[in-house]
């Protein structure tokens, strides 16, 4: 008994000894391979399929002033601009949503709904606000993995239906206490760059009085979430500025 | 056949005086090449070395001494890589699955345990190979385990 000891206790030190010195390298850095490598390839093969789902507009009545729009909140907000990218896709359905590789989509039917910049803005700075607090960077991967498992399972590439499943399913991850942490979030970004942070709140009821379904996954919940957003306390009251023209504005609407 | 007729049923014999007949070289033989063959088919699923080598112990169980001792050194040698590999792998379905981050101490494991399969194959090979020739091949640890466990 006595040498099966020994010898056990031999073999653990060995092994234990070899992934000590193993564990004194920093194989990350060596192999230049960043942590979330996996994460990362897959989400950027599931944004190249998302995309090519897209039915991009690049019209530059409408991307301009949305590239202006997102510009603005990003340099208020200390966001560094080109890590996030916004596009609009030609879609009839009122929808927008953040996506892998800090992507946001905003769909043609949503901007048509909405009555002015600083309601597009709210839209725009609640999926950005999801991007910064980091709601969906791992749930996100996740949903790429299923996409991939979906596509080796059915053996083919149904672009349109993976888009609406994955992007359904990443508003179901998302909690209702990460929705309204977003809200708030989103407020504070219209406030930074000086618009209304309660155009929030307005678009939250305009959704509810739409009965549109689709938008920030729980429309039930919608009203409780602006009566949220206006019980935040914002010091300056106003003015607020405007900073697209009424005929950018115009125009943006009318090229859709 | 006439060296088998020596010392054949002393207790006190040790594996190394044990002169095995030909079916049985290559019965326990058998028991190293089949958990190789396995490790080889279910390399992704770590269990499958682990049952296979566990259902040849167990169709060796009533052999001869000779064979029970080799099944059972490889069956005991399988433990220690079956729970190695099924903690690396699923720990690479973790990551995989974005359930966690790929670290350097993944990678550390991962070259220790590649390291320790490397060994359990090298081991196993001659383990097979020496068997065949009716020599006995004992591993380190397992050896001594297998003395305890295996009586005449």
């Amino acid at each position: 008994m006595k040498k099966i000891l020994k010898e056990f206790f031999i073999s653990t030190l060995l092994f234990f000894g070899i992934f000590h010195v193993t564990l004194q390298v920093d194989w990350l850095n060596l192999f230049h391979l960043s942590p979330t490598i996996v994460g990362d390839k897959l989400s950027e093969w599931v944004w190249d399929l998302t995309y090519k789902g897209l039915n991009e507009v690049k019209n530059d009545n409408v991307r301009l002033p949305i590239d202006t729009l997102v510009h603005e909140m990003c340099t208020a907000n200390g966001i560094d601009t080109t890590s996030i990218s916004v596009v609009i896709s030609r879609n009839p359905d009122v929808n927008a949503f953040a996506t892998v590789g800090r992507h946001i989509i905003v769909n043609t039917g949503l901007i048509e709904k909405m009555d002015n910049e600083a309601q597009l803005c709210a839209v725009i700075g609640h999926e950005m606000a999801h991007l910064e607090l980091g709601h969906i960077q791992s749930g996100i991967r996740q949903q790429a993995i299923f996409q991939v498992i979906l596509i080796l399972l059915t053996g083919n590439g149904n672009i349109d239906s993976l888009i609406n499943i994955t992007s359904q399913m990443i508003s179901n991850s998302i909690t209702r206490a990460k929705e309204n942490e977003a809200d708030k979030q989103g407020a504070r970004f219209l406030y930074a760059m000086h618009l209304n942070p309660m155009e929030m709140a307005n678009t939250l009821e305009s959704f509810e009085s739409y009965g549109i379904l689709s938008y920030i996954s729980d429309h039930a919940d919608s009203k409780k979430r602006a009566e949220n957003i206006r019980k935040m306390h914002f010091p300056h009251k106003g003015p607020y500025r405007q900073i697209l023209s009424q005929e950018t504005w115009e125009k943006l609407k009318n090229s859709l | 056949m006439e060296s088998c007729e020596i010392h054949i049923n002393e207790s006190s014999l040790r594996i190394e005086d044990v002169v095995p007949y030909e079916d049985e070289k290559e019965r326990a033989s058998g028991c190293y090449i089949m958990s190789l063959v396995a490790v080889m088919i279910g390399l992704p699923m770590p269990i499958i070395n682990l049952v296979a080598t566990g259902i040849f112990y167990l169709m060796s169980r009533k052999g001869t001494f000779f064979v029970r001792w080799n099944s059972t050194q490889a069956l005991i040698s399988q433990v220690p890589l079956f729970v190695m590999n099924n903690i690396l792998f699923w720990w690479t379905i973790r990551i995989l699955f974005c359930f966690s981050d790929l670290s350097s101490t993944y990678i550390a494991y991962f070259i220790t345990v590649n390291l320790y399969n490397i060994y359990d194959f090298v081991e196993t090979v001659l383990s097979a190979v020496n068997t065949r020739k009716g020599k006995v091949h004992r591993w380190y640890l397992y050896g001594t385990i297998t003395d305890k466990i295996c009586k005449r």
